[in-house]
């Protein structure tokens, strides 16, 4: 059973088109979910938790029916918006222990499950304060938290790391993937950010004005390449031409060397080199490529999808 | 970990307890549930519970005043009994005319309380995750209505305890003035559970328009007391004018209406503020629709508000 | 501390700099958002960074003209910006919060500001500035149609559609999907190298990294840093450098760097040799030698530590 699926899946909005005729299939996993041009990654994800009806074509969630089942669908997702959804004037303990009530846990289940989950999310003391006075990342702890508290088996977080700062972001991510693979729960998540997602995610789902743009793991974006970077302190050029002249195809790019991987000896000739020409070596690494290559290749969609 | 004796065989012995994280194997309730537990939830921040101390200031406060002048009437019930013997007692309060004195305290408890019930999570934001939960936007305004409704009724329904405790008090054999009192005192509750419904449902419809709290507490007074005037100056106007259809406008009053209607509830005629030519009957069919309607668009509202 | 301050970053030798602050500080009550800072910038890049609360957007918004300093100066153009029109059309900025009118499309919004800014040919110059950040297909449209990154980008023509010789960008990729992030990226860098000065702020250190090196680190209102980051590492004399290694066998070369001087300490783990040293040159200068020595290949040598998310991390710790 596929945890997300939909079959020509369309969403109008009048002149725009969000979605077109989306087919995807997605399994369990740690899924990045991103959108360029336009909103169609958003309104995948309404869709996906029946808060709008799609105009065309079917969804289903953990094999059950968006449209006819999304009451059943709402008892095993958690849902993580991108924008502020929590009341300040109460505390995190009282406000995620009522909307674990809401998902249907008898009060002391709700209870205990609040405590634990404030504490997986990294919230001490301050849950007991009212949540007007946290800080962005302690509120996006609570909003992970209420997303979590009834134990989904898929967790669809919209932006998570919206408004932290670098040291924030590492720990809600660092989060995020403890959630993934420890937790046994899968995660959708949608960002605009590709280095979050290389960093935490094991699957991609990219879509470009309303259609698939990829949908494979990520290890297929992020394979190396036939190509090995030497960067050295100084004297790049010399090593460059040692090299040319040892037979390898070599290029210089600044204080870089880019090679041609042919043959493993190669690391050996760079090493022999390097020692005898006592040049400082930064680094030897065989490069990537990355997700943004994705981004970069495809050309852009013209309508400006909103 | 047992407490060894270090002497004695074998080795110190100790445990690492598994904190990770556990599923939830229980129970997982649905609408019905969710529903019941807004309401609770909602109905305890009507009355500030849960909240700071100043969120209980305005509703204690002010259902406190409203059922204040039946507690006198209470304190007073000896020196009252006397003057209702004598016949010189017209003006008390009764079971039936308290609302349409007093209900100027129950707007004034609804313009503070039922922005507090929907506009706070309009303008927070919070519908998505209500509506991503096994919560339908229908059990939403419902479970909302249905605990400002039990709130009001509560704040109506401490005076008339009072009341019947000060009449059998009044009485020389309690039990025996309590088996006369009583049917006097029951209709009582089904008027003030109408008043309770009209006021929550027409407070609520027209909070849940704006999300600031201020606008729909402004707009909620003015509808009151515009509602109030307005017919009833075109009405007196009316009457010198000599407009016939003048007098239905009373109809659409909220209170005063409500006023009419409980007197049905009471069987007792109407008083000489209200236009000769309709009955109790017709303000209790007006206030029953005025129920429906609002009701309606409370229900409307959530159904297009965007989450 | 062993962190030393790098005198005057970013300054074109023969030309005053763009933005020039010396002891500016601005409070709010008991609350000091900017204290005692002084730096001065010329034309190019700088990322201005720091965790939430640092008091980069008070920072921008001196810069901007919108607040007066509390105490020092704060100089854009050899000016103070506060209340001073005239330079205001020398300057851009790109705030954080919305702040544009939903019912406007895109390119009666840049033009307005053009109008704003006074210039002449208004029409023309917001046609420009509408196409330099790509938004030529959704110009005719109301703003409130627009997604996030599109309004951004709204928001960043309207800040450059009168060409200011400074531009001040609070969070602009804040919204924006991949594309239109590595377009705003580049054409920040093409207006650098035209010789404007900017200076945006962001969270997202890889993409600073990528745009530029020269940054301004704001802590709790203080400067903490600024500079090219990869100086600012090397002026970190009290953390030493990791570096990760791969080899074809990990142990054997562990134990012939630990000989190394220039090595302190060595740490095996599953599949990477990580090695630590206080004199990153010395060991940049043996690490090929003593392998070559330990008959040992080298198949990756990667700077662990090095990166400004690393730089940036130490800076906000300390």
């Amino acid at each position: 059973m596929a945890l997300i699926e939909t079959a020509s899946l369309t969403k109008d909005y009048g002149a725009v088109k969000a979605l077109d005729r989306l087919d995807l299939q997605v399994e369990s996993g740690i899924i990045g979910l991103v959108g360029a041009n336009g909103a169609g990654k958003s309104t995948l994800i309404k869709i996906l938790l029946g808060l709008i009806p799609p105009t065309a074509g079917r969804a289903s969630v953990l094999g059950l029916d968006v449209v006819e089942q999304a009451p059943e669908i709402r008892k095993f997702v958690g849902y993580m918006p991108e924008h502020d959804c929590l009341p300040p004037d109460v505390s995190a303990t009282e406000f995620v222990t009522h909307m674990a009530r809401i998902s249907g846990l008898p009060r002391s289940a709700a209870r205990e499950r609040t405590a634990e989950v404030l504490r997986h999310v990294g919230l001490y003391e301050e849950r007991y304060r009212q949540i007007g006075g946290y800080s962005t990342g302690m509120k996006q702890r609570v909003k992970l938290a209420q997303a979590l508290a009834h134990d989904p088996k898929l967790l669809l977080l919209d932006e998570p790391t919206n408004g932290l700062d670098p040291t924030g972001r590492d720990e809600m991510l660092d989060l995020i993937k403890r959630t993934g693979t420890d937790f046994g729960i899968s995660v959708v998540v949608a960002s605009h950010l590709l280095g979050e997602i290389e960093q935490v995610c094991t699957f991609l789902l990219a879509i470009d004005a309303g259609h698939l743009l990829k949908a494979a793991p990520i290890s297929t974006f992020t394979q190396r390449t036939p190509v090995v970077a030497v960067e050295v302190e100084e004297g790049a050029d010399r090593l460059t031409a040692a090299l040319i002249s040892r037979g390898f195809k070599a290029t210089q790019e600044e204080q870089c060397v880019l090679l041609a991987l042919e043959d493993e000896a190669l690391y050996d000739a760079v090493r022999d080199t390097v020692a005898d020409l006592g040049l400082p070596l930064v680094r030897v690494q065989q490069e990537r490529r990355r997700l943004e290559d994705i981004f970069r290749e495809a050309p852009p969609v013209a309508g400006g999808v909103q | 970990m047992s407490a060894t004796n270090p002497v004695a065989a074998g080795k110190p012995s100790g445990s690492i307890y598994d904190l990770g994280y556990r599923h939830y194997e229980g129970k997982r309730r649905g609408r019905l549930f969710a529903a019941w537990s807004l309401y609770v939830d909602s109905l305890r921040g009507i009355w500030g519970f849960g909240r700071p101390m100043s969120a209980k200031a305005a509703p204690f406060i002010i259902a406190g005043l409203y059922s204040f002048f039946a507690v006198i009437q209470l304190a007073f019930s000896s020196v009252i009994s006397q003057s209702i013997k004598n016949g010189t007692a017209t003006d008390i309060f009764t079971y039936g005319n308290y609302f349409s004195r007093l209900g100027f305290f129950l707007i004034l408890f609804c313009v503070a309380q039922a922005p507090e019930v929907v506009c706070r999570d309009q303008r927070y934001q919070v519908l998505p995750l209500y509506f991503t939960r096994a919560m339908r936007r229908v059990d939403y305004a419902l479970a909302r209505l249905a605990s400002l409704s039990t709130a009001l009724f509560v704040a109506l329904m401490v005076p008339m305890v009072a009341l019947f405790v000060g009449d059998v008090l009044m009485g020389a054999d309690a039990f025996a003035a309590m088996g006369t009192e009583l049917p006097r005192a029951l209709p009582a509750i089904p008027a003030n559970l109408l008043t309770a419904l009209s006021m929550a449902s027409i407070s609520l419809a027209l909070s849940s328009y704006s999300p600031r709290r201020a606008y729909s507490a402004i707009g909620l007074l003015a509808y009151f007391l515009l509602m109030e005037a307005v017919p009833a100056i075109i009405y007196s106007v009316g009457q010198q004018a000599g407009w016939t259809w003048a007098d239905k406008l009373v109809l659409t009053t909220p209170i005063t209406s409500l006023g009419g209607a409980t007197n049905w509830f009471f069987g007792i005629p109407l008083t000489s503020e209200f236009p000769s030519t309709l009955g109790a009957d017709a303000y209790l069919v007006a206030c029953v629709a005025s129920v429906c309607l609002f009701t309606a668009v409370l229900l409307f509202r959530y159904r297009r508000i965007s989450a | 501390m062993t962190v030393e301050m790098l005198p005057t970053p970013n300054v074109t030798p023969d030309a005053a700099p763009a933005i020039e602050l010396v002891g500016a500080a601005r409070w709010y009550g008991n609350v000091v958002a900017v204290n005692d800072v002084s730096f001065s910038l010329g034309a190019g890049v700088t990322g201005l960074l720091g965790p939430n609360g640092a008091g980069k957007t008070t920072l921008l918004h001196m810069l901007a003209g919108f607040l007066a300093p509390s105490a020092g100066t704060v100089q854009v153009l050899g000016r103070s910006p506060h209340r001073d029109p005239s330079l205001y059309r020398q300057i851009g900025l790109v705030p954080e919060r919305e702040s544009v009118y939903p019912f406007l499309t895109g390119f009666e919004y840049v033009r307005f500001n053009a109008r704003l800014q006074g210039m002449k040919n208004a029409d023309l110059a917001a046609r420009a500035a509408i196409a330099r950040v790509g938004l030529e297909d959704a110009a005719d449209r109301a703003i409130g149609t627009y997604s996030k990154g599109m309004r951004q980008r709204a928001k960043v023509a309207g800040a450059l559609v009168h060409d200011p010789q400074v531009l001040l960008l609070d969070e602009p990729f804040n919204g924006m999907d991949p594309r239109q992030r590595l377009a705003m990226m580049d054409l920040l860098g093409e207006m650098a190298v035209a010789g404007r000065t900017i200076l945006f702020s962001s969270h997202i250190l890889e993409e600073v990294e990528r745009i530029g090196t020269e940054i301004l680190v704001m802590v709790a209102g203080r400067l903490a840093a600024s500079g090219d980051f990869r100086a600012i590492r090397a002026l970190m004399t009290d953390r030493p450098h990791t570096i990760t290694i791969h080899s074809s066998d990990n142990r054997k070369l562990a134990t012939t760097l630990m000989a190394e001087p220039a090595v302190f300490a060595v740490a095996l783990q599953e599949r990477a040799l990580s090695v630590q040293t206080a004199h990153l040159s010395a060991f940049r200068r043996i690490i090929a030698t003593a392998s070559r020595t330990a008959g040992v290949r080298l198949i990756e040598v990667v700077p662990a530590d090095e990166s400004l998310e690393s730089v940036f991390d130490y800076l906000v710790r300390r």
